[in-house]
């Protein structure tokens, strides 16, 4: 009898630990987002100052701006999807060698801060570029001749740019998951190369593709700095126009705009994940069906050769070019080391600070979206639907919530009653966290789904404890997702820059944020060294995580 | 070591598929096999009484204590799943240590009670090894090794040997036995092999839907199963189905399809019986010869240990006997469309109680 | 022989290494990043950091002040720009950290937000500045005159000059609305740049005041062939990269710069707008203002003030640019290029305050609809 209610008391006190363990990462996300975003939105709409919300919404230059927010969305989406298909076939079914570091680098631009790629783009694309120099010379004009950076190409080839890899990787490894053995059977049962493409391959990959489309759509949708710097005013989405609603005090206006995204991006949010349940998480085939490029016949090989040299200068292109800037002083016309000496000094301008700045934040960053974000990859899982629910919103909110919002309810709610708005770097550290935690989750949760449940139930019968089980045997399975949810983490941590730029003091600047510094004092050897720095960052980050882990980067988006 | 009692454990699911209630007690260093068609329970059986599954009713004691309530981890119980479930970051040794470790022994105890369990299991050169660097025989062994390390009360084997190639798994089911007996350990076993149930069990119970439709040593269940379904599942057996057309002294005359069968037991005349007759009662020639014998086509001629299997076909009935002259065999596979005889005392025949109606499909 | 078979390692032990040493790494951080009581004074990013040598100008220029009264002066540059540090100060509004706000201008000072984040503050020392800049910048004395400059447009005199367009040397809208000129301008985006919101009413001003014309005509005219920079930083870099882009909205002070950093006569030139025998610009006076509620205001305010003196005046000329706001001020010989406030009319007089407060959220909503339209 007394051993039972001992039994009785000890599943009471496992249950209660559990629940404040799962419970945690939502009631810190309920208090750094949804309290933040709420006391904003409720603020503006109900004590305003500025429009109400009725007045935003039937203003015509918000509803012109909501058109071209969904408009450029679109065909950056629809364009992202067409350029991706082709090169996520190659990227899974070619063989050829440094198929790793591809898949790696892969990845690089869609951590980018978006500074960088504006800064990439303009001087690639851009007049005065290096197309345009090169269109200059040939056609010997002295002026610029040559412009696809500016403006509504400007935006939407910037947005590609950005979500190129997010589609190419997911749908090759979904195409990777296809086993050979179904394609070899359509082709015996006479199918043509389309109509095996018609109802064998796309079915397959028709949930990734879905997904991968509409978390495009989404960062679109969400796009900031990228149409505020190439969209010189002109064009405006509800991001940049929330931006410049709190910069003139329209609150009511911000509020409101900021609720009208907000709906939008929660349609989305459901669509994703209704269409991410269905990608297959099987990992590699055994055997996938690969060709090498020699045995293609001459007119693919030509149609791949194309391809792939305009996909290198689309792709490579912004990122040599910021590689290019970080040692070519284009205002002297001179070759420096400057810029990366830059990195090391101290004072006004200095890098340093910066870059000590940024991976203190970023490391800080990627271990809370870690510690949290386990956690709420086990609610993902719980048998309690109720429970997954909220978990899964809860994962998904910080990629809806306009980072704008979330920077000024976080300045607004959090840091001005803790008096923390001088002193804001765990702040930055919590905005950083917040935009990495989705990423974290769902690579732990993929990792959490992969394990053998035979495996935790041969831990629970010899006699392991729940933590015993936990750190012995959980743990070091999970170490792959782990590491694949940190290093996502780390990148997107270390690019941010629209929160933090909103937060940041000079002594909290990153280097996401110099470069935006350096950038508006024509400092360009010192931005493209800042850049250069980032970039290689993420690649090496993801180059290892592709080493240790074995695992590509496609399956965990 | 432990004895189980499970007492009308119950539970159902969802999906609307259930198990139990399920009786079986087992006598503390006995082997009895859980024996049925995939789909019947048995893992589920299996998973309650680890306490992976919580049944919705009934009990389960270990030597008289109800065990319920307590987790798995406490209640002592050894396992093997037929994937083995080996932890894949861990070496062997690691793997087998695992139990020790938890329980926090010394190290040198550790080193000590792993060695012992490698040496019986002839396993010994493989500690070191990481266990994506082992055979299926041997990750089994490591499995059963892991499973044993503490000691436990009660040895759960759940299809260890399915996976494995023919010759491999009767060694092992050997092994099993040897090592079971050795240690006296209360063990339940799960299989859908009959073969390897009466190889290896002291007694078995046969499940279908969920439902233990019988419980007995290996031969009593062979020579009487308790019913159509059991003498089916059994196999070897063969069960004929059909109507009483006459009764005289203790015999009955059965109709199955065209054929008439005299069979030893007691039926009133247009009862549906059925009644099955081992493969090695069944006479089969090429003339016919004395005694009630009837004419069917040979569809299979099989050589196994020592004799021959030979499979007949009669309407949509197939009967399988036993031949042990090759050359009768030989000449039965040659035999082409010329129909061939056969025949059995009806003695030999026995008249089995009919199933309950199937109630759920798994 | 017991060794052969390596110990199980405990990850609560890796676990627990990692937590002491994460917790000793932020604790050292937090340790050298939390700042020391100070008076925090808000200001934009760029403030005094045009100068030889930014690092240490903050301690040239307040080093004094903070010696005279014993306290440490933290010039808070934030990453934004007037507009930003206002929309910072309406949030902490409940829990001020900052004492004194340097940078809001003459036009953000007519935002109803602006004032409220703000205490009237008379220094005793105002007599240095003259009255009609303090009743340009706030004649309520929300903000006290820091410094000051001509919003103009400059040209790059080898690429466009008064012989090729004469013009130049007596603009109107008129001129700059002709298709040549309207595609070598560069604007800033009067939403998101105090130049740019210069320049849009310097237009509103010339067209409603001077021309009694809707102010409207002249942007659907210039749309499609003016460009608009998201700042003076975007705008400067277009206008010297592009040749084709040789006019752009900037400071009167430019040529001056430009004179002091290459030892020679500068290249750039100030075109201003010309009607009526006037030459007309528009007047940016940038305040000093003491943050209502804030924690020292006594401090602030002897901050203020010491902000009026020579010892803060004389350093704006060269590290800031703008002319510095004490008239007695002894000006660098850079300066004679540059185009003295003094010698325009300027335009703010032409708007009302009042007209400005009421109608410039409309105007900005037209001139959206107008150049996206």
């Amino acid at each position: 009898m007394s051993m039972l209610t001992e039994v009785g008391v000890e599943v009471r006190r496992r249950s209660v630990l559990s629940a404040v363990v799962i419970a945690s990462p939502i009631l810190l996300l309920l208090i750094f987002v949804v309290y933040p975003v709420t006391y904003v939105l409720i603020a503006g709409l109900l004590y305003g100052p500025g429009s109400t919300f009725a007045e935003t919404v039937l203003s015509p230059v918000t509803q012109r701006i909501v058109a071209f927010t969904l408009q450029q969305a679109l065909l950056s989406t629809v364009i992202t999807v067409a350029v991706s298909l082709p090169a996520a076939a190659l990227l899974a079914r070619l063989e050829f060698s440094g198929k790793g570091v591809v898949r790696a680098a892969m990845i690089v631009p869609f951590v980018l801060p978006p500074i960088v790629v504006v800064v990439g783009f303009l001087r690639m694309f851009g007049p005065y570029g290096v197309i345009d120099t090169v269109a200059m010379a040939m056609s010997g004009s002295a002026i610029s001749v040559f412009d696809l950076s500016t403006g509504l190409t400007g935006i939407i080839l910037a947005h590609v740019f950005y979500n190129i890899p997010l589609v190419t990787l997911m749908v090759s490894s979904s195409l990777e998951t296809l086993p050979p053995e179904v394609e070899e059977m359509a082709e015996l049962l006479g199918a043509t190369t389309l109509q095996k493409w018609r109802y064998v391959i796309l079915p397959h990959i028709r949930s990734a593709l879905g997904a991968s489309a509409v978390l495009t759509f989404l960062f679109c949708f969400m796009s900031f700095p990228i149409v505020l710097a190439l969209g010189q005013g002109r064009y405006s989405t509800i991001e940049v126009q929330i931006w410049s609603a709190f910069r003139y005090f329209d609150y009511g206006q911000a509020s409101a705009l900021a609720l009208l995204q907000l709906g939008v991006t929660l349609v989305l949010a459901v669509a994703y994940v209704y269409l991410s349940g269905g990608v297959a998480n099987g990992g590699r085939s055994a055997r996938i069906k690969t060709v090498s490029f020699r045995e293609l016949p001459r007119s693919a090989r030509l149609l791949v050769t194309v391809y792939a040299i305009l996909l290198l200068i689309l792709m490579v292109g912004p990122i040599a070019s910021i590689v290019l800037g970080a040692i070519y002083d284009p205002v002297t016309r001179e070759f420096s080391t400057e810029g990366f000496a830059n990195l090391l000094r101290t004072g006004v301008g200095g890098g340093l600070t910066a870059l000590i700045n940024s991976v203190v934040y970023a490391g800080l960053a990627t271990l809370s979206a870690l510690v949290l974000g386990l956690p709420l990859a086990y609610a993902q899982l719980s048998e309690r639907a109720g429970v997954r629910g909220v978990a899964t919103a809860m994962t998904l909110l910080p990629l809806g919530v306009s980072s704008i919002t979330i920077a000024y309810g976080l300045m607004r709610a959090i840091a001005v009653p803790l008096r923390l708005s001088i002193t804001p770097w765990p702040l930055i550290v919590i905005a950083q966290t917040i935009i990495g935690l989705p990423f974290s989750a769902r690579a732990i949760e993929v990792a959490r789904r992969n394990i053998d449940p035979e495996l935790l139930e041969q831990a629970d019968i010899l006699g392991a404890t729940r933590l015993q089980r936990l750190f012995f045997v959980e743990l070091p399975l999970l170490a792959p997702g782990i590491l694949v949810g940190g290093v996502f983490a780390f990148a997107m941590a270390i690019g941010e820059m629209s929160a933090t730029l909103f937060i940041a003091l000079p002594q909290n600047y990153t280097l996401a944020v110099a470069i935006y510094q350096y950038l508006s004092v024509r400092k360009f050897l010192e931005a493209g060294a800042a850049a250069l720095v980032l970039v290689v960052v993420c690649l090496v980050a993801f180059l290892v995580m592709e080493r240790v882990s074995g695992e590509s980067a496609g399956g965990t988006i | 070591m432990v004895r189980v009692d499970i007492l009308a454990l119950r539970r159902v699911f969802a999906d609307g598929t259930s198990i139990g209630p399920i009786d079986l007690s087992i006598a503390d260093g006995e082997f009895v096999t859980l024996l049925g068609p995939s789909g019947a329970g048995k893992t589920t059986t299996l998973r309650m009484i680890a306490g992976f599954i919580t049944p919705d009713s009934g009990d389960l004691l270990f030597d008289g204590q109800s065990v319920l309530s307590i987790p798995p981890r406490e209640r002592n119980i050894g396992m093997v799943f037929q994937s083995t479930a080996l932890f894949p970051h861990m070496t062997v040794f690691q793997n087998i240590s695992f139990s020790l470790d938890m329980a926090g022994w010394q190290h040198k105890d550790v080193v000590a009670r792993v060695e012992e369990l490698a040496s019986m299991l002839r396993i010994k050169r493989l500690l070191r090894r990481r266990v994506d660097q082992i055979s299926g025989g041997e990750a089994q062994r490591v499995a059963l090794a892991r499973a044993l390390a503490r000691d436990p009360k009660l040895l759960l084997l759940d299809e260890p040997l399915s996976a494995l190639d023919p010759e491999l798994r009767e060694r092992l089911q050997v092994e099993i036995r040897r090592i079971q007996r050795r240690l006296n350990v209360t063990t339940i076993y799960v299989t859908h092999s009959q073969e390897e149930a009466f190889a290896i069990s002291d007694r078995i119970a046969i499940l279908r839907d969920g439902i233990i439709v019988q419980v007995g040593d290996p031969e009593d269940i062979y020579e009487h199963p308790a019913d159509e379904f059991v003498a089916r599942f059994l196999g070897g057996g063969n069960v004929f189905r059909g109507t009483v057309v006459g009764s005289s002294d203790g015999t009955i005359r059965v109709s199955v399809g065209s054929a008439v069968f005299s069979v030893a037991g007691e039926a009133e005349e247009g009862e549906v019986v059925a009644f099955s007759v081992k493969p090695e009662d069944v006479v089969v020639s090429l003339e016919k010869q004395d005694g009630e014998m009837l004419q069917a086509r040979v569809r299979s001629v099989v050589p196994q240990l020592g004799s021959y299997r030979v499979t007949l076909q009669l309407d949509a009935q197939q009967v399988v006997a036993i031949v042990r002259d090759s050359s009768l065999a030989r000449s039965l596979r040659s035999s082409g469309d010329n129909p061939v005889w056969f025949g059995f005392a009806p003695s030999d025949a026995v008249v089995i109680p009919p199933s309950r109606p199937h109630t759920s499909t798994c | 022989m017991m060794d052969e078979y390596p110990r199980r390692r405990d990850p609560r032990k890796i676990v627990l290494a990692l937590v002491v040493v994460v917790a000793i790494v932020v604790a050292a951080f937090a340790f050298f990043a939390t700042p020391k009581p100070k008076i925090y004074v808000y200001t934009y990013d760029s403030l005094l950091m045009w100068g030889d040598n930014p690092d240490t100008i903050d301690d040239v220029v307040f080093g004094p002040f903070e010696q005279q009264y014993g306290v440490d002066i933290e010039i808070v540059r934030l990453n934004t720009d007037a507009s930003g540090i206002v929309s910072r100060l309406v949030a902490e509004a409940e829990n001020p950290i900052a004492d004194v706000v340097i940078g809001i201008d003459n036009i953000l000072i007519l935002q109803e937000q602006a004032r409220q984040v703000l205490t009237p503050y008379t220094p005793s020392n105002l007599d240095l500045v003259s009255s009609e800049l303090v009743n340009i910048l706030d004649p309520d004395h929300y903000l006290t005159p820091f410094d000051y400059g001509v919003v103009a447009l400059i040209y790059e005199r080898n690429l466009i000059n008064e012989t090729t367009n004469p013009e130049l040397g007596n603009l109107t809208f008129a001129d700059l609305a002709q298709p040549a000129l309207a595609s070598s301008l560069v604007i800033e985006n009067p939403r998101l740049s105090s130049p740019g919101l210069a320049f849009f009413l310097s237009e509103v001003a010339v067209y409603h005041s001077i021309l009694s014309q809707d102010w409207r005509d002249w942007w659907y005219q210039v749309r499609d062939k003016i460009d608009v920079q998201e700042g003076w930083s975007e705008a400067w870099s277009k206008w010297s990269e592009d040749p084709t882009r040789n006019i752009m909205v900037s400071y009167g002070t430019d040529p001056a710069y430009s004179a002091y950093y290459s030892g020679t006569a500068p290249h750039t030139a100030i075109a201003l707008f010309h009607y009526n025998d006037a030459d007309y610009a528009w007047l940016q006076v940038e305040g000093i203002g003491l943050v209502k509620n804030g924690p020292h205001p006594d401090i602030a305010k002897a901050f203020i003030d010491y902000c009026l003196t020579d010892a803060v005046q004389s350093h704006i000329a060269l590290n800031q640019w703008m002319f510095p706001a004490a008239s007695s001020t002894t000006l660098p010989d850079a300066y004679q290029y540059a185009v003295h406030p003094d010698d325009v009319a300027p335009l703010n007089t032409l708007l009302d305050r009042s007209l400005i407060q009421a109608n410039l959220t409309d105007w900005l909503d037209q001139y959206d609809a107008i150049m996206t339209g």
